[in-house]
């Protein structure tokens, strides 16, 4: 496994659900991706995807989350902040909340050195088989940018958490 | 009603108080209980009910059939081998396309090894937590948790530091208050019996069993091309074989053979020296729950057989855990199943929110619908929106009730174990028999909560003993110079017929699976999935004939129907995976249990 690892979750044929998803796989088609940079596509795995975390030394996590923002709005979290928001629901349509994961990880003694997450609003979750909405379609281009930046930042040895405190979220109508 | 008897033998009296849980915690989708206990709490009546709806056949309608298995394999979270598999059975079967040996060989390696892994999770990381008492662990003594250890297993994990290391561990955790995946555990409540030591021994396995996730899914990775979402291929694997290559990307050669049978034989020890021993010593300690939960076990019992060991051959000289169906409790006789008879497997939807044009009639799964039809019934007890109790004499579950020929049937591990232990299999009957005399028990213990958690155990130890042998066998086909892994003879739709129909099976680890494809010029005209939960969380049928979930419930004593303790064992010991049977509409973050009680 790669020093850094990308993981797109969700489920592809749950609408926005697939956002993850679709990201991670729009990610590992562009060039221009730091060496030791693994994009893993980990669907709705939950504590199945507990090798993938215990390998990577810095783990991007892209998801459809719940903000209670307008549909599309992007969120970056780090480390500490994670556990707190994830605690709240479910890991999208799976029981396994991420934080479980995570802490499954912890509790094994391989926890990666840091963790983000690029969220974005989901709207729709029903649209079974729809793909996503046009709202978290729009989102995607943000997301990768935001996700390149992190990732580049990993790897050129700086946090970026003095760069970027939260990219703010942008709401979309 | 108040009380009823069912057409499948079972009394139900719905006049005590009634109790419902929901969602059932740890497992995959979203299931509701409902029960009624009498005034010494003990269940007399139960409801199950998938609260998701599942739209997934409709929409396969009109894609390439060679594409479905990656369709498929989404529909759940976890065991997506299993569908991808019975996908890629289902167009074979309905083109009629042998696969080669070594294909038939890797799918086995694959699916043992899912078998080994799901089972395993589901021992410590699902069901463990309703019979170990995590809080309780912190007063054990490690030195005699040590001592507990080494007299079960020469495991080489057990010296008092390693154990003090964990007890300081989840000491930790707890003043933190960061409970992770422990915080949802009813802790303290008087139907845990284990002593501490056992709890802490446990507890220490649950960590290394999250850790040993590590290795088993390399064997996926080498097979599959990559994991998660190994690659499947209609005609064989996708892997191409290059013994001496120096490791093309996804090539099978020798260094990853050497992998993989390194893997398989530690796969077999922990299974052996920790899972296997876990259990024995846990069950020692709750021998009531060999007697509990029953429901259908000793009655009807269904399993679509796995595992060919000749290539193309579903008989049951080729299948290594026979097909076959048991019935009213005779395991003397063995019934034929037939996948493709419309007489034998049928769904039926009169408690189900779905609707036929003729609500008493069985649709086989090439004839399926799934159409929505969402109505509560007039006895539903509601608060606002909130449903309060179902009203099981109308529709009240997004899973359908599929019957064989009209019989509601228990299927899963303990459905596998005991067909092959009535058809004779040797090494079967040694690990159930030499099981029972451990724990001094009689064969009918085994139609219990606890004997589907014991056959789970069982059964990992014969996959892992078949996995080691199914990689020698492709090693010896492959020094043989065999090294053919894909028949892409009907790979052009130009060369399939205008209209073929297929039926794909599948034993997934927790049950029966069926996919059941309509092929018209090209495209996918239906599909549809039968999915092992289906037949266990079964809602009544027509007849009123409950399901196996439903039946186990039934005389089963609640110590405090506020902390459902018993209600859990007895749904986890199935295995319940809800996320392919139904389909959510529940609310975000609605992750508490509500136990409700009126």
């Amino acid at each position: 496994m790669a020093a850094t690892v990308v993981l797109g979750i969700g489920n592809t044929l749950w609408g926005d659900d697939g956002f993850g998803v679709a990201a991670a796989r729009r990610l590992a088609a562009r060039p221009g991706l730091p060496p030791q940079t693994e994009v893993v596509d980990g669907g709705t795995q939950g504590l199945y995807l507990l090798p993938i975390v215990q390998e990577a030394r810095n783990l991007l996590v892209l998801d459809c989350v719940d903000f209670g923002a307008a549909p599309g709005a992007v969120k970056t979290l780090r480390d500490a902040e994670i556990p707190r928001f994830f605690d709240r629901r479910p890991l999208s349509l799976h029981q396994t909340a991420f934080t479980d994961v995570l802490f499954a990880a912890e509790l094994t003694g391989a926890h990666p050195e840091r963790i983000t997450l690029i969220g974005a609003q989901y709207e729709d979750l029903d649209r079974w088989g729809g793909g996503l909405t046009p709202s978290l379609a729009a989102a995607l281009d943000d997301v990768i940018e935001l996700a390149l930046t992190e990732l580049h930042a990993w790897s050129s040895g700086n946090s970026t958490r003095e760069v970027s405190s939260c990219p703010t979220p942008t709401p979309r109508n | 009603m108040s009380k009823i008897t069912t057409p499948n033998g079972f009394t139900l009296d719905n006049s005590g108080r009634r109790v419902a849980v929901d969602p059932v915690t740890r497992i995959e989708g979203h299931l509701r209980i409902e029960v009624n206990v009498d005034g010494g709490n003990v269940i007399r009546n139960a409801v199950s009910a998938g609260t998701m709806w599942r739209g997934l056949e409709n929409i396969l309608q009109g894609r390439d059939p060679r594409d479905a298995w990656a369709f498929v394999q989404r529909i759940c979270g976890v065991c997506t081998g299993v569908h991808a598999l019975a996908s890629v059975r289902s167009v074979e079967d309905a083109l009629s396309l042998p696969i080669p040996d070594n294909a038939n060989l890797i799918r086995n390696i694959m699916h043992l090894t899912l078998f080994v892994h799901d089972h395993l999770v589901h021992f410590y990381h699902l069901h463990a937590l309703d019979w170990v008492d995590v809080v309780s662990a912190l007063s054990a003594s490690p030195k005699a948790t040590s001592e507990l250890a080494q007299s079960i297993s020469r495991w080489p994990s057990s010296s008092p530091g390693y154990f003090a290391d964990v007890q300081a561990k989840i000491k930790r955790m707890v003043s933190s208050g960061q409970l992770g995946p422990f915080r949802n555990g009813y802790w303290g409540h008087p139907a845990y019996k284990l002593p501490a030591e056992a709890n802490l021994m446990a507890v220490a396995h649950y960590i290394e069993a999250l850790n040993f996730q590590r290795e088993i899914v390399k064997i996926q990775a080498v097979f599959g091309g990559k994991n998660p979402h190994p690659m499947w291929l209609v005609g064989g694997s996708p892997s191409p074989i290059n013994v001496h290559g120096a490791g093309g990307v996804g090539a099978i050669n020798v260094e990853r053979l050497a992998l993989v049978a390194d893997v398989a034989q530690r796969t077999h020890d922990f299974v052996s020296q920790v899972y296997i021993p876990d259990l024995l010593a846990i069950a020692s300690y709750y021998k009531d729950w060999f007697k509990l939960g029953d429901g259908l076990a000793s009655k009807n019992l269904m399993s679509y057989g796995e595992f060919p060991s000749k290539a193309n051959d579903q008989s049951n000289a080729s299948l290594r855990l026979p097909r076959g169906v048991i019935l009213g409790g005779d395991l003397s006789r063995i019934h034929e199943v037939d996948l493709k008879d419309p007489s034998q497997i049928q769904e039926f939807v009169p408690h189900s929110w779905y609707k036929y044009g003729d609500e008493k009639a069985g649709l086989h799964p090439w004839d399926g619908r799934t159409d929505l039809d969402f109505r509560l019934g007039p006895k539903t007890k509601q608060s606002g929106d909130k449903i309060e109790a179902l009203d099981e004499e109308a529709k009240y579950s997004y899973v359908k009730a599929p019957r064989w020929k009209g019989h509601a049937m228990e299927v899963g591990p303990l459905a596998r174990l005991v067909i092959a232990y009535a058809n004779g299999d040797r090494r079967i009957k040694e690990l159930v028999d030499g099981a029972l005399k451990k724990l001094d028990l009689p064969l009918p213990a085994l139609f219990s909560t606890l004997g589907r958690t014991a056959a789970r155990g069982l059964e990992t130890q014969w996959a892992a003993e078949q996995l080691i042998g199914e990689i020698g066998q492709l090693v010896a086909n492959i020094k043989a110079g065999n090294s053919a892994t894909a028949n892409t003879d009907k790979w052009e739709p130009k060369t399939w017929p205008d209209t073929a129909r297929g039926a794909g099976y599948c034993e997934a680890p927790r049950g029966a699976l069926g996919h059941w494809i309509d092929i018209r010029q090209g495209r996918i005209a239906n599909y549809q999935c039968v999915v092992p939960t289906t037949w266990n969380a079964s809602p009544r049928d027509g007849a009123g004939a409950i399901g196996a979930y439903e039946a186990s419930l039934l005389g089963v004593p609640m110590a405090n129907p506020s902390k459902p303790l018993e209600i859990l064992r007895v749904i986890h010991s199935f295995d319940p995976c809800l996320a392919c049977a139904t389909h959510v509409v529940g609310e975000d973050g609605e992750e508490l249990t509500r136990v409700q009680i009126l």
